[in-house]
């Protein structure tokens, strides 16, 4: 076992809070603070190659980008110390609650969704903030969304393992899509104000709005057989 | 399959007599006629008759002639396989969609025909939702991450409030239309299933890893359209190594697939996975759920082999589900819907 090997285990060694899609997340305390540690495990059902690639390539990526952002001000975790080769990440712990454990909670009470109002525009803003510096999120979901304690109306983003540089409306809209849908999944009764205010906010800091939410509405006629698309151009064949 | 495992998995309106319906499918290319009993749950005839090309992909013209040949015959088998009467059918089951129009037009007009000589309720039937109805069933899965996956989808769906939600799928092509077009294409399809392998998997045997293809998840999505391009390009230049390009492409399509569903296990925090549709059957990628399920440890099963592909078997059990709620439309409704969404259909019978 060379060093960084050493040097890796003893990153893994704390408490595992979840296993993502990708990733191992760790909760470790080093002199009384506390941080999170995320591994990219290889992974023995894909290719070592491809696997290899995937790791190396995200968490390079993950890192460039966290601190990017960090450094325009958004609220996103700090980056302290990295092992790239071994797909490790050291970074702040962001004290709060995920987006949907926190619907969850209030989800059989309607009225309670009426306060997360301003948080929901406030999502849009920072998403906004984040495209405006030529970055997406590609993982932009509910669950990725942490509401702090202090500040209940002011969002942070975690989990940037599929963030990419990019300023493509394609991109932009794909963050939306993805947000909405995994509202939609989990908490349909909820989308509409959801959207509704999440729209509003990010067209205050987002380049290219009109752009983008055209690019969004043709992005959800893409999935498979869906009806709005055809009926547009209806043909004279009658259904039989 | 047992009447406590049944109750289990669904919840069935209080009804003594036996129910029989007969499921009709032709929404691709194979015509399949089902016809299932219950309670208890029997299938009593399962035929089927499936197109497979000499040349080039399934032509809808030739596909409906085929099935238009084979329709009298398949229900004569069926009828004669089950040893019922007319009086003993209680409805008449068809995949109306999604689905090619041609052919889905040709169970629907025998549905229609049945229905109206019958004088039986004709209870329509999509083809997704069955395709996890029958798994579930087979499975004994309650409330699963679904991965559906044929040749014109590539689903990753989940129960919430009486329907069937698509929270990851495809953004163009299938995976088994990815699989089958790039055999097509490099020349080593068709025949596509050779003795329950795939092209691909025969022409991957000798092959290794190629770096360098793209591989592209977006969140829970997934697109397989960039990877069948650039493989066949590659392919072009470097037509010595096809097997090795066999090997990556089937290597990034999976690596993708289990990806999305990886990520969908985490935002839902399902502990099983039902894999359904034609792909389904396929062995390798079934190994790599398996490992992928045990490092996870979530429950996971696939649909049998028999039941993977299209049938009238799921339709019918699907058909008789409905049928319990009281879901027959008037015949006049009884048309073929090619862009029919699972989630624009209500799921009565989920517990």
């Amino acid at each position: 076992m060379d060093a960084l090997e050493e040097l890796t285990e003893l990153f893994i060694t704390g408490k595992e809070l979840s296993m993502g899609a990708e990733a191992s997340i760790y909760l470790t305390s080093f002199g009384g603070i506390e941080f999170i540690v995320k591994y990219r495990f290889p992974k023995k059902y894909i290719h070592h190659l491809l696997t290899e690639e995937l790791i190396l390539k995200r968490t390079k990526r993950e890192a460039r980008i966290l601190v990017n952002t960090k450094l325009n001000g958004l609220c996103v975790p700090r980056v302290y110390f990295t092992i790239i080769s071994k797909g490790i990440l050291v970074m702040e712990k962001i004290k709060g609650s995920r987006l949907d454990e926190l619907i969850e909670e209030i989800y059989p009470r309607k009225e309670l969704n009426e306060r997360l109002h301003n948080l929901y525009f406030n999502i849009g803003v920072i998403l906004g903030k984040l495209h405006s510096m030529n970055i997406v999120h590609g993982d932009f979901s509910i669950s990725n969304i942490i509401v702090r304690e202090n500040q209940p109306n002011e969002p942070c983003i975690i989990d940037f393992g599929l963030s990419d540089f990019s300023n493509d409306p394609e991109d932009r809209a794909m963050d939306l899509h993805i947000l909405f849908k995994s509202m939609e999944a989990r908490f349909p009764r909820y989308l509409a104000s959801f959207r509704e205010s999440a729209i509003r906010g990010y067209k205050t800091g987002s380049p290219y709005f009109n752009i983008i939410i055209q690019r969004l509405h043709e992005m959800e006629l893409r999935g498979r057989y869906v009806e709005k698309r055809r009926r547009k151009h209806k043909t004279g064949i009658h259904n039989v | 399959m047992e009447s406590v495992v049944i109750q289990n998995l669904y919840n069935l309106p209080q009804k003594r007599e036996n129910s029989i319906v007969i499921g009709i499918e032709s929404t691709a290319h194979t015509l399949g006629i089902g016809i299932v009993s219950h309670p208890p749950f029997k299938v009593l005839a399962d035929v089927r008759f499936e197109y497979n090309p000499q040349i080039g992909g399934l032509h809808p013209r030739f596909v409906t002639e085929y099935m238009v040949g084979n329709i009298g015959d398949a229900l004569e088998k069926a009828v004669k396989e089950a040893g019922i009467k007319a009086s003993d059918i209680s409805g008449i089951a068809v995949a109306l969609g999604p689905g090619i129009g041609p052919q889905l037009r040709v169970g629907a007009t025998l549905a229609r025909a049945l229905a109206l000589s019958l004088r039986k309720p004709i209870i329509p039937v999509n083809h997704a939702v069955a395709h996890i109805e029958i798994g579930r069933l087979l499975c004994g899965k309650k409330d699963p991450l679904v991965v559906y996956i044929s040749g014109g989808n590539t689903q990753l769906i989940v129960y919430k409030e009486k329907r069937y939600r698509v929270i990851g799928e495809t953004l163009d092509i299938a995976l088994g239309n990815l699989l089958d077009a790039f055999s097509r294409e490099i020349g080593i399809a068709p025949p596509y299933i050779v003795n329950g392998k795939h092209a691909i998997d025969i022409c991957a045997k000798a092959g290794s890893y190629i770096r360098g293809f793209p591989y592209t998840v977006k969140g829970q999505d997934i697109s397989y359209s960039g990877l069948l391009t650039a493989a066949l390009r590659y392919a072009e230049k470097n037509s010595k190594e096809l097997n090795s390009i066999c090997y990556t492409v089937r290597e990034i399509a999976f690596a993708q697939l289990i990806e999305a569903s990886e990520r969908a296990l985490s935002s839902t925090n399902k502990k099983e996975i039902l894999m359904v549709g034609g792909v389904a059957a396929n062995d390798y990628l079934h190994g790599k759920y398996i490992e992928m399920a045990r490092e996870r440890s979530v429950n996971y099963c696939r649909v049998s082999k028999k039941y993977a592909g299209d049938n009238g078997v799921m339709i019918a059990w699907t058909g008789l589900l409905s049928y319990l709620y009281g879901s027959d439309v008037p015949i006049i409704n009884a048309v073929a819907r090619q862009r029919w969404r699972i989630d624009e259909v209500d799921i009565l019978w989920m517990p």
